[in-house]
């Protein structure tokens, strides 16, 4: 489809972009040589693409995409247009392991945080799941029981923070602000080793989710197994929007945004609209880091702060549309 | 009658809701094959509670729905679609979505998971549109459409799952006259040319009995009279179900009855 050659296009070049540029502009023909390794490049340059931009772009492209793919899940599921994977708890769940985590241990392995904030969105998925399914389980419930564990969590985290020292409360803001700044290839590991399960699933429920965003009932009649569609979705979320926010704590607004954008493009099944907003999502956060790094250079904003002021005005004109139509 | 083996039935069917007290109690059914079936009574009388029941979307709390001889909760949910399809009322059409798509949806319980989309499915899916005269609408997002070819879309959407049992849950319920004599007479031609089985809950006495052959009547969770027209539509059980008095004539315009609520005194 011609519409997928162009993301795929828009994407390579976001990528080109945020690669070449920074406090040292590097051209895209040494960014080139560089990553193919072969040819004379200053040792500079070589670091700079190689061990500063090329792991926090990739992490951006996965993040971003996973983001998407969580995105269209939960929307689906929840048959709700505003949907997104914050909504089942995943960031405010993972939002308290990571301050429990950077508040309390000293000296943090590379790989504590991840794997902490990871089960701390699977923890909080769990219990949504639990918690809403005691009664029988319906989109709507899930929603409420999310929101309500989501504030809870939230509120934890807070508390925390108010009586950290400075300096911790300090790093924790900065993480739960969603932040791409010290990429590394372990947390890449993380987004991949967690993601890349979570969109097989989701690839495989494509053509489920089609027919169980009218009702349960007429999925039924179809002959689908309802919940156990509706559980395996649940996992695949925390999969994806839980390694998402391993690799780099919450990011608002991709989740929401891209599974609409990919919607406009694409349409409504989603074997097309999956892949779309994977790569709208990533499109979308690399834009958003460029922008973070570069507005107000040298200081670094946190991306999420970046979605996050992209993402209010795009809700309101959401909300809007919604209201338009009926 | 309930123990008949071939077809769609219900034995000693009790439903309930919660630990609510049951909104069926009992009740055996035996539908009855190749026939155009009405489902009528008031307002929580159970039909639609019946319905969801035989269409396997309600567990029974106790007793049995059962396709020929064999308990439907035995069947795989891909498998008792394959047999016996039902189209819920007003269901959500999301934006976008187009004639062809919702009716290629149909194909579901034929599918596995990683098989791709065959002959066989594009050719039922022609079948359906061209069924329900849909076919020049197989572009057309469902949003554009009218509420009769909209409705039409939909039940084109369970044909192309090619069973050979239809229930529909008011089918006709919120479109205007001249939709709900379409709707009917579609079913009642699925009815008479592919020899389809349809049994639909139904609001309108007249419309069920000009277009359905066998009549359901239900009150309080219990059929209280079944049978043609002529066999099941009494005056005395009218006032009994409905609670007023409805008269009962012959159909001026041909064969047939026509029921009309007495004037009552004020």
């Amino acid at each position: 489809m011609r519409v997928f050659f162009g993301l795929w296009l828009v994407l390579l070049g976001a990528v080109v972009v945020s690669l070449c540029s920074g406090d040292i502009n590097v051209s895209p023909g040494v960014v080139f040589v560089t990553l193919v390794g072969s040819g004379q490049v200053g040792a500079m340059e070589e670091t700079i693409v190689n061990t500063l931009r090329l792991p926090r772009v990739c992490l951006a492209v996965t993040v971003g995409a996973a983001l998407g793919l969580a995105g269209t899940t939960a929307q689906a599921i929840l048959r709700n247009p505003l949907a997104e994977p914050g909504l089942l708890g995943i960031n405010a769940g993972a939002g308290l392991a990571a301050m429990l985590v950077i508040v309390q241990v000293s000296n943090v392995h590379e790989n504590t945080l991840p794997l902490l904030t990871f089960y701390g969105a699977l923890l909080t998925c769990g219990a949504i799941w639990e918690l809403a399914g005691r009664v029988g389980i319906t989109p709507l419930r899930l929603i409420l029981v999310g929101v309500g564990l989501g504030a809870l969590t939230g509120a934890g985290a807070s508390f925390i923070a108010t009586f950290a020292p400075p300096a911790d409360a300090m790093r924790a803001m900065i993480w739960v602000a969603g932040s791409l700044q010290d990429a590394g290839w372990v947390k890449l590991g993380w987004v991949i080793y967690l993601g890349v399960p979570g969109a097989v699933l989701v690839a495989l429920l494509a053509r489920d989710f089609d027919i169980l965003v009218h009702s349960d009932n007429v999925a039924r009649a179809l002959g689908q197994r309802v919940n156990v569609v509706r559980s395996i979705a649940i996992l695949a979320i925390a999969l994806l929007a839980g390694g998402a926010v391993a690799g780099a704590g919450p990011i608002a607004f991709v989740g929401l945004a891209a599974p609409h954008m990919a919607r406009a493009l694409v349409g409504y099944e989603h074997r097309n609209l999956l892949p779309a907003s994977a790569i709208l999502g990533a499109i979308l956060l690399v834009l958003a880091d460029l922008a973070a790094r570069r507005t107000l250079a040298p200081i670094q904003v946190p991306v999420g702060l970046a979605t996050a002021l992209i993402g209010a005005p795009f809700l309101g004109y959401l909300l809007w549309r919604l209201k338009e139509h009926g | 009658m309930a123990d008949q083996p071939n077809g769609l039935g219900a034995r000693a069917l009790t439903m309930s809701y919660g630990g609510a007290s049951p909104v069926i109690e009992k009740l055996d059914l035996s539908v009855m094959a190749g026939k155009f079936t009405a489902l009528i009574g008031p307002n929580g009388c159970g039909k639609s509670t019946l319905i969801k029941a035989l269409g396997r979307l309600l567990r029974p709390t106790s007793g049995a729905v059962l396709l020929n001889g064999e308990h439907v909760n035995t069947f795989g949910a891909k498998r008792y679609a394959r047999q016996v399809s039902s189209l819920q009322q007003s269901a959500q059409n999301p934006a976008g979505l187009t004639v062809e798509a919702l009716v290629g949806q149909g194909r579901y319980p034929h599918r596995t998971l990683l098989a791709q989309w065959t002959q066989q499915d594009s050719a039922a899916v022609d079948r359906a549109l061209e069924k329900t005269q849909m076919v020049s609408f197989r572009n057309a997002p469902i949003e554009t459409l009218s509420g009769g070819q909209r409705q039409r879309a939909w039940i084109a959407m369970v044909l192309a799952q090619e069973t050979s049992i239809l229930l529909l849950d008011e089918p006709t319920t919120w479109l205007d006259l001249r939709y709900q004599i379409e709707i009917l007479s579609l079913l009642n031609q699925l009815v008479s040319d592919q020899g389809l089985t349809v049994i639909a809950v139904l609001h309108d006495l007249n419309q069920a009995i000009r277009y359905a052959q066998h009549l359901i009547i239900m009150a309080d969770g219990q059929i209280v009279s079944e049978g043609s027209a002529e066999d099941a539509i009494i005056e005395e059980v009218l006032a009994q179900v409905y609670g007023i008095e409805i008269g009962v004539f012959p159909d001026p315009s041909g064969p047939g009855l026509l029921c009309l609520p007495k004037p009552t005194k004020s």
